[in-house]
Parts: C-alpha cells; structure tokens; sequence
C-alpha cells in the first residue's frame, strides 16, 4: 500500500488529473459527532455531514474547463468518482462544485458532493 | 434524424434550427403506449389493414372502424381504463368464410298487462333508449318493439344487431356486427342490475350467441410493427388482441415477443421493447378455473408474453374486460412503473352473480394466482382487480424467483432495461476510444472520448442508485457489493468495448400484510 495524491477524478465522463501536490481528504464517518455536556455527564450529539471530498486541486485545460463549468452549473447528479494511488476507486453518484481555474498555472479546484447516501463507495483495485 | 447544415447553400439567409437533444440522462418511465388489434366494418373500405394508426378518442375508432365492431368496444374499454394513454389501433380484415355469432331472443306467449320497460344488455351494455312497452302488445308487437330499439341510432355502440325472424314473427334475431368467435361471447340478459325486472305478462326466451367462427391471422398486424432490428419500433408496451383464448394467436404474439431469458424477438439484447398481453375469461364456476389452469398449465415453460384476467359469470365481453383491465394496468404504470394493480377498480364494470365467483374464494385466488392465472374481486359492489399474472412459471425457476410472472414486473423490467439502454446511449458513449487509464490522456480533444473500465462502473453505479432512487429495485447495497466483488465488468479482448453482467434484485411488489393481534381478558395480567 502505498500513499500519495488522487490519481485523477471524473464528474460524468469527463476525466481530469490532480496536482501532485495536493493532499485533499477523504471524508469520515457520515455524522459529526460533538459532546452535549450536562451535569450527568456528556450526551452525544450527531449531525449528519455531506461526505464531501473537498478542496481537489485538479490540473485544469481549457476544454476540460468549459466541461466542468457546464457540469456546475447543471441541477441533475451525476456519476463522480476519484481514483487513489492505489488504484482503489471512490464512486457515488452527485455533483461536482468548480471553484474555476488559475490562468498562470491551470490549477482549479473541486468539491465532490455525493448525492446518494452511502457517500463515497470504495471499489479496492 | 439530426439537425444539419447545408454546406452547399448559397443563398443569403440567417438561418436557425432547433435540435432537442437528451444532454443527461436519469431513470425516468417510458410513456406508455397501447395497441389494439381487431377486426373491422368491412364496409369501411378506407382502412388500411394491418397497418398502425394513432388514434384520440373510442368515437374515432367508432368512426373510422364501425360502431360496435370488435375495434369499437375494445377502444371503449381500454379508453374507459387508460384515461388517454397513448393508443393505438391494428385493424384487421376479417378472415374469408368467418361466420358471425347469433342468438336470438323469443317473446312467445307476451302479452304486456301492465305498460313498462325492457331492461336489455348485450355484453352488459344496456340499450340507451328505453324499450317502452304498452298495455296489449303482443308477442310479435314486443319483437318489433324490441329490434327497432337494438337498431336504433343511439345503440350503434352497440356490438349487435337484431332483426325480427322473417317466419317466426314473435322473434328478434341477433347477429355479432364483427365476425368470428368473438360473437360467441357476446351474452344475452335482461335484468342484470338491481331494481330491474321483466314488465307484466312479458315472458323471455333466450337463445345464446353462437356459431360465429374464423380467427384472423395476427402475423401481418405484428410484422407491421416492424421485423428484425426494428421490431417494435414504436414500441407497444400493453398489447390488447381480441382474438380471445385463441391458442394460434398467442403463439404468434409469443413468437414475436419472445423470451427474455433467451433474447428473442422484442426481448433480443439491444432491443428490449417487449409487450404484455391480456385476454379475459368470464366462465363461471369453479370448472372454469380447472380449465384455466389446463391452458395456463401448457404455456408455462415458454410464455411470458400473455395472460388470462378473470370475472367469472361476468355479463361483459371477456376481451372487453381484458381491454379495461390492460387500460388500467396501463393508465397505473404510465405514472407509476413499479406499481400493481392490487383493489384498483375497474370503471364501468358490472360485477358478476355471486354464484358464479369462483373468485370470492380466497384458496381458489391463491390456487389461480400461482398457477399463472389473473383474479379479480368484487369489493363493496365494484369489480377490482388483483395479482395480474403471466403464464411464465417454467419448473427450473421457483415462484419466489420469477419476476416475469407477474405483470407488474414486467412493466417494471421493460422500464429498467429502457433506462440502462438510453444511460449508455449518450454521446458520452458514442464512439468512445478504450484506454487503460484515462488520466493518461492529455489531448484535449481525446479526452473527450476515452473510456476506461471505471467509466463504465461509474456509469453503473448511477444506474443503480438512479434505480434505487425511482423504487424500480430493492436496495443498491447487493450490487454495489457486486461489482466491489468485481467479476462484474469485462474488458473484450479486442478492445471494442466491455460487457457487464450485473444483478438487481427488484423492488417487492406489495400485496400481503398478514398479522396477527394477541388477545386476553384475565385482568390479573395487569398487575404483573
């Protein structure tokens, strides 16, 4: 096993690659879990969380660009999926958020929302 | 056919079409489409048999085709249950040397002592023009009566018509207005509703409709849907025929629909544009449903493409209460793909006699049902319809297995195999390049295009949480786990594509909520 960057997302098709420098995270369980403390003790509170995969530098062309602006802009999910070092495939079904991309560098960056409620599902290479 | 422009044009213009393309594609229920193919007035000479055509309203029909034809009243019915889904007619010629069903009705003896009315039906629709009788009319005087009212205008709904005996004068002979069998089936009454009663001194004999003979060959209707890759084309989702229990003719509808675990006619992958078919059986008593069996019984290993309702003793036509019933399953799955029939009313239907139900007995509905035969039952003086089954019970598939026995799963079938053709047929997956890794790719334009294996799991897993979402399969969890399993998606080895061999469990089609409540009156519980 190895560790390292995404080796590539795809939204709907459309296949983009990652910074090697970018470290973005997998989310965790599906609830936050905070202490609701009392006289008693501390009660547990959940709240549900979107299983975001957030904050993914990608490596932007121009074409891709158009594709992804259209992609954020639809109002329908679709099939996301990020691909790991390993070759281990994350797939949920949901919709992307493109925050655009730098001209200098063509770096841009995405949130992938799961919409379905298993979140991320892990294919293992 | 895609917009293009023309490339040759010369001539001065700002020109704009508009292409309505599919951009994304989610699960969504195919509109329905209804098809009725049956016999028509020989007299309408501008039909073109066995050649589709839209139709808007049960009069169109009526007028196109003849009031009261086997055409005419299976429109009316199927319209009555599907409220305007999308029909279609597949007139027929009527078969050389076919002969039309008659009976006749005798007044012998009447003479009416007190002026009143006659309440007659012919496949329990009533005449709209009441059959006034006066003090004194005599038997012959009746007949007159009586056929002028059957012949009269606002009856040319009407699937008879009656003429008073040349030689036996106190006689009204009925004949079938289509020929065939279907005439044979055509009942005869008086008095079928409450309150409704013979006037005084008025006495009835009836002779049943019989004799009527020669079936077309359905064949030519089906071919002109379309052969080879285009079966189908328009894709008839509920088929109404109402050539009855006419074993030819399932056959025929059969073979051009095929088997779905074999990948014939409509059912052939890439196709999957298979139809469902009902007739009706109206046989009393519980002989009928033996003899039901009996048919059901020879079909089981092969036909998943027809069925038989039942309404035993009912006074209606029993292809009429097909063409309801298939109207309502129709009408029910336009909407909803994934739901049954289970106590939907069927509109204007009469219930049958008591005695004659063999449906009120809940071991002979449990003994039809999985026996591959569709109930109906009269609840609170309205006739409903129950589980809606195919004949598809072949021995290597236990019933808890079978999901073509059931009508509503295959409406369900027909809509899941139309949403994973129309996922795969995006441009997103038109003429697609295979790679190994797509993130290998750099070229803009071929990006556009490559493929590898986890585009084509990606795509299945939308699918199956689309489906899960629309209620079409039972949980997403089995086939996820499935394709994490792998075993799911293969590569071809000359790079042409993939094939996937992937497992739904359907959604469970309600019906039974059996429970049971425990009761005690020894109050001592209480204070444990």
């Amino acid at each position: 096993m190895a560790s390292g960057t995404w080796r590539k997302l795809s939204a709907d098709g459309i296949t983009v690659n990652v910074k090697a420098d970018n470290d973005a995270k997998l989310p965790g369980g599906k609830y936050k879990n905070e202490p609701i403390p009392h006289s008693g003790g501390n009660e547990q509170k959940k709240t549900k969380i979107p299983g975001t995969i957030e904050n993914i530098s990608v490596h932007v062309t121009a074409l891709q660009h158009e594709q992804l602006q259209a992609l954020n802009d639809r109002d329908d999910s679709y099939s996301l999926s990020a691909v790991d070092v390993n070759g281990n495939t994350w797939s949920a079904v949901g919709f992307i958020d493109y925050d655009g991309a730098t001209v200098a560098e063509n770096t841009g960056t995405i949130n992938m929302n799961p919409e379905s409620p298993d979140g991320f599902v892990l294919f293992p290479n | 056919m895609a917009l293009t422009f023309d490339l040759n044009k010369k001539s001065a213009g700002k020109r704009l079409g508009i292409e309505n393309v599919p951009f994304s594609v989610s699960a969504k229920v195919v509109p329905r489409k209804i098809n009725i193919i049956g016999t028509y007035d020989p007299g309408k000479t501008e039909i073109v048999p066995d050649e589709p055509l839209r139709v808007f309203s049960p009069d169109e029909v009526g007028s196109k085709c003849g009031f009261g034809t086997m055409l005419h009243r299976l429109a009316v019915r199927a319209y009555d249950g599907s409220r305007g889904v999308e029909t279609f007619i597949t007139p027929q010629e009527e078969v050389g040397g076919a002969v039309a069903g008659s009976g006749n009705i005798d007044f012998v003896g009447s003479t009416v002592t007190k002026a009143s009315k006659l309440h007659f039906y012919a496949a329990a629709i009533k005449t709209s023009g009441a059959i006034s009788l006066a003090v004194g009319d005599d038997e012959d005087a009746i007949a007159v009566k009586f056929a002028a009212a059957v012949e009269d205008a606002a009856n040319k709904a009407f699937p008879v018509s009656a003429a008073v005996d040349d030689v036996t004068t106190s006689q009204v002979n009925i004949t079938a207005k289509s020929k065939g069998p279907w005439g044979n089936f055509i009942t005869l009454a008086f008095n079928i509703q409450p309150g409704e009663k013979l006037p005084e001194g008025v006495q009835v004999a009836i002779t049943d409709m019989t004799g009527g003979s020669g079936v077309p060959d359905v064949t030519p209707a089906l071919n002109a849907w379309g052969v080879d890759d285009n079966q189908n084309e328009e894709w008839y989702m509920d088929v109404i025929c109402g050539y009855g229990q006419d074993t030819d003719t399932w056959d025929k509808l059969h073979d051009y629909n095929g088997n779905s675990n074999e990948g014939t006619g409509n059912y052939k992958p890439g196709l999957m544009r298979a139809f469902r078919t009902m007739v009706g059986d109206t046989d009393p008593g519980t002989a009928a449903l033996s003899a039901l069996i009996a048919k059901a019984d020879l079909r089981a290993e092969f036909d998943m493409t027809n069925g038989i309702v039942a309404e035993p003793g009912s006074y209606h036509h029993p292809m009429e209460l097909a063409a309801v019933s298939m109207g309502l399953m129709s009408y029910t799955n336009n909407t909803l793909a994934e739901s049954g029939y289970v106590d939907l009313a069927l509109p204007n239907i009469i219930p049958s006699p008591k005695t004659d139900r063999w449906t009120d007995n809940e071991d002979n509905r449990e003994l039809a049902v999985r026996n591959g035969i569709s109930v109906t039952q009269v609840k609170n003086n309205r006739v409903t319809l129950q589980n809606m089954m195919s004949f598809w019970r072949p021995e290597s598939l236990p019933l808890d297995n079978n999901a073509y026995r059931s009508m509503r799963n295959i409406s369900l079938l027909q809509n899941i195999a139309y949403s994973g053709i129309q996922r795969f047929d995006t441009e997103k997956w038109k003429r697609f390049t295979v790679v190994r890794r797509t993130q290998r790719v750099t070229n803009p334009n071929s990006q556009t295009k490559a493929r590898d294996t986890n585009n084509v799991r990606e795509e299945l897993v939308g699918w199956t949480y689309d489906l899960e979402k629309n209620a079409w399969i039972y949980e997403a969890d089995f086939t996820i786990e499935k394709l994490k399993e792998g075993n799911v998606i293969f590569l071809r080895e000359d790079g042409s594509g993939w094939n996937y061999r992937l497992p739904f469990i359907l959604s469970g089609e309600g019906g039974i909520l059996d429970g049971i409540v425990q009761v005690d009156i020894n109050l001592a519980i209480l204070a444990n």
